[in-house]
């Protein structure tokens, strides 16, 4: 049919009925009189006009949403860079240590996709005042510098030695509002020139470099007014006596080995630290000085942190006594992390909880969360020295009543068995007196004992024999042979023990951990672990656990996993809610 | 600016502690809701302290449809009451807030819907809104390559290829 003359170009309804009528009406035929071949070779062709027609019918979509109020080329200047600023939005640390990575610099496509976006984030110093080092060549960073403005700058430095320190962008701190530098090698001179600069906009710095020596008082030449939080790893020495450490709400000190700890005297620190009214977070490792093992509590150097509520320590036993004997915790409790040792010789903890409990008091309040880590057999020895346990009749841990109230257990019981207790039956006595209802987080952490030792492991009947009243745990963590053997159990239904030890059976309605929602498991390479008694390996174990518990409304919520396998994770669809894979790697 | 008429008593009855707003939406639809849950909105708040300099009552009229104005009245009334941290003149950086799971069931409609809800969120000045339309907005578009962006926000390329191509557009160092 021909459009012709009267067609009427002003009524879109009839313009475009005649026009697609006249484009279709030549397969008319083929549909009344045509053989097979004819009819799919007209299918075929109606079939490419209407994908034609809709590809029409989009760009008409477009151009009628490009004339919306609402079109993303239309919102409020303001209103895009709140959503530019989400894109921004990931973690500074993965920032630092994946600055290859497009998805990081993905956010800044957006300058690409039309001249209205480009031209605000542009126009937005704040976008761009993350600075990632090293940048790729100057004129880049002179880029960023320029489009950031006098906005204050967050600054990550990541390098491998002194040649990269000359990519820094800035002379000084003064225009620096968070920090993070970090140098594997070298002598850092570029990054301690640096830090010796004033640094009057500082909220946060974080500094992880080998062999620095910052022991004179001119970090950030003393000036650093804004400065909250400060993060300070590997470093040689800590200036003590630094007028920066005032207004610090957080404080972190962390060393690998006891290299930092002869350069300055326990003295110093205390007085420091009783300068620090704000202090809410002390993590010190490997930091202390030498407290001398005489001396006791001298009255002058007491802190009262009336503020803090994280308190982690990892060093020497006798420091760590010397130093927690000066400490009063406030009475709102506080979280409580101590690793301590002492090389070559046993450890003898019977020294510390009394210097906890005078710290403490006596209220059950006192310990928020009590994390309590003892070293291996291994960890001890000097110089291929065997340590020998405690030896004593009781381990001195149940001398102290302050974690029987806490909600959070971090068991790490990775000794050998030398003084009459194993690892298991000390956490079995452990959780006798531990008021275990009222747990809410558990880490268990017990090393696999060599063959022919007296006990082999934690097995499903102890978790289920010491955790069993756990009702209210939410998060367990298991690594090595404690994680293989809770996997097992996490397929137990259990009201009755006593029932189900006697094999007696019984109506099960109650799963082990009823209420578990995250649960960590780390077993480090051994997915493939066999059970002979189920006949499954680890993994197909887990995943039954998870589907059952799942299938009886008691669903794990969140798993942790080491060095899943892909096809674990598909099986796990569904499940659980994420799948971490490669946490504890 | 809105325009501001006034109104007949009977049709908003204002009276107690829990006054009434009469709110006329573009398409010339009434709509009563009362003056707490429409709190959290600083531009209507500023309306409302007008109100109270001129002893008078008023519709408020707005310049998006009845559809966009209820779907903000729904997120008001469900935090009706509640604090909201980027509600507050000290809020957070966009990148801290927390996500709140009813608001992505909340959101969960089409781009042009979201698109009008930020915009009218941004219009009343419900800073927590904007906050979750322009996340929900960012997921959407987040891993994308730029045409996949311009495809999922219905966006044309208007650059010329030297402007797509300047130094000056450059991104990554």
């Amino acid at each position: 049919m021909d459009s012709g003359a009267d067609l009427n170009e002003d009524n879109p309804a009839q313009f475009w009925s005649m026009t697609v009528y006249g484009r279709l009406s030549r397969f008319c035929d083929a549909e009344r009189h045509g053989s097979a071949e004819l009819c799919a070779s007209v299918r075929q062709a109606l079939r490419a006009e209407r994908a034609a027609m809709e590809a029409e019918l989009r760009t008409l979509d477009l151009r009628i949403f490009a004339l919306s109020p609402a079109h993303p080329s239309r919102l409020p200047p303001e209103v895009l860079v709140h959503i530019f600023s989400y894109l921004f939005a990931v973690r500074p640390d993965l920032l630092c240590y994946n600055i290859k990575d497009p998805q990081l610099v993905q956010w800044a496509r957006v300058t690409h996709v039309c001249r209205r976006w480009r031209e605000v984030a542009l126009d937005t110093p704040s976008l761009w005042r993350n600075i990632v080092v090293p940048l790729k060549s100057a004129e880049w960073s002179q880029t960023i510098l320029h489009r950031v403005q006098l906005v204050p700058i967050i600054l990550f430095w990541l390098g491998r030695n002194d040649q990269q320190a000359p990519a820094l962008p800035v002379d000084d701190l003064a225009r620096v509002e968070q920090l993070k530098l970090s140098q594997y090698n070298g002598e850092g001179s570029a990054l301690v020139k640096l830090l010796r600069t004033p640094a009057p906009l500082l909220e946060v710095a974080e500094v992880s470099c080998k062999h620095v020596d910052m022991s004179s008082a001119d970090l950030f030449a003393g000036h650093a007014p804004r400065l909250r939080r400060l993060h300070l790893l590997h470093l040689m020495s800590f200036p003590w006596n630094s007028p920066i450490l005032s207004n610090l709400v957080c404080l972190e000190i962390r060393n690998d080995a006891l290299e930092m700890t002869g350069h300055c005297s326990w003295k110093s620190v205390l007085l420091a630290l009783q300068k620090m009214p704000a202090l809410e977070t002390l993590a010190l490792s490997n930091c202390l000085p030498p407290f001398p093992s005489n001396v006791g509590c001298v009255e002058a150097f007491i802190v009262v942190p009336s503020r803090l509520k994280v308190l982690q320590m990892h060093g020497l036993l006798q420091d760590c006594v010397g130093f927690l004997q000066h400490f009063r915790f406030p009475a709102a409790g506080i979280h409580l992390a101590l690793r301590c040792f002492t090389p070559g010789v046993a450890t003898d903890f019977s020294t510390l909880f009394p210097v906890l409990v005078a710290a403490g008091g006596a209220s059950s309040a006192a310990f928020v969360e009590f994390v309590f880590c003892m070293e291996s057999a291994e960890d001890l020895t000097v110089e291929g020295q065997r340590a020998v346990d405690w030896g004593a009749a009781t381990p001195p841990i149940f001398a102290w009543e302050g974690y029987r109230t806490s909600r959070s257990l971090h068991l790490n019981l990775t000794w050998e068995d030398r003084s009459g207790w194993n690892a298991v039956d000390l956490m079995r006595e452990l959780c006798k007196t531990l008021s275990v209802k009222g747990l809410r987080k558990l880490d268990v952490d017990i090393v696999e004992t060599p063959p022919g030792a007296r006990r082999q492991e934690v097995t499903r009947e102890d978790w289920l024999d010491i955790f069993g009243s756990a009702t209210r745990l939410r998060e367990v963590r298991g690594w090595g042979p404690a994680a293989r053997s809770l996997c097992r159990a996490l397929l137990m239904t259990t009201v009755d023990r006593q029932a189900w030890r006697s094999g007696l059976g019984g109506p099960w309605s109650t799963f082990f951990l009823p209420r578990l929602h995250t649960l960590g498991v780390g077993v480090y390479g051994q997915l493939r672990h066999f059970f002979p008694e189920e006949g499954l390996h680890l993994d197909d174990l887990l995943v039954r656990a998870l589907k059952t518990r799942a299938a009886n409304d008691a669903p794990v919520h969140t798993l942790e996993l080491s060095q899943a396998t892909h096809a674990l994770e598909g099986a796990l669809h569904g499940v659980v809610d994420s799948v971490i894979v490669e946490q504890y790697e | 600016m809105p325009t501001i008429v006034s109104v007949d008593d009977s049709t908003v009855p204002g009276e107690g502690s829990s006054r009434l707003l009469l709110l006329v939406s573009s398409d010339n639809k009434h709509i009563v809701v009362e003056e707490d849950i429409m709190s959290r909105s600083r531009f209507i708040s500023k309306q409302v302290e007008g109100f109270e300099a001129t002893s008078q009552r008023h519709a408020i009229l707005l310049p998006f449809s009845s559809f966009v104005l209820n779907k903000v009245i729904e997120y008001c009334s469900h935090y009706r009451g509640y604090y909201l941290l980027e509600d507050d003149p000290d809020a957070a950086p966009p990148g801290r807030s927390p996500v709140r799971e009813w608001d992505q069931e909340f959101l969960d409609v089409d781009r042009n819907m979201l698109l009008r809800i930020i915009k009218a969120a941004h219009y009343l000045e419900i800073k927590s809104l904007v906050g979750s339309c322009a996340r929900a907005i960012a997921d959407m578009i987040r891993g994308k390559t730029t045409e996949e962006m311009r495809e999922i926000l219905g966006v044309e390329n208007d650059f010329t290829p030297e402007e797509e191509h300047s130094p000056s557009s450059k991104c990554t160092g």
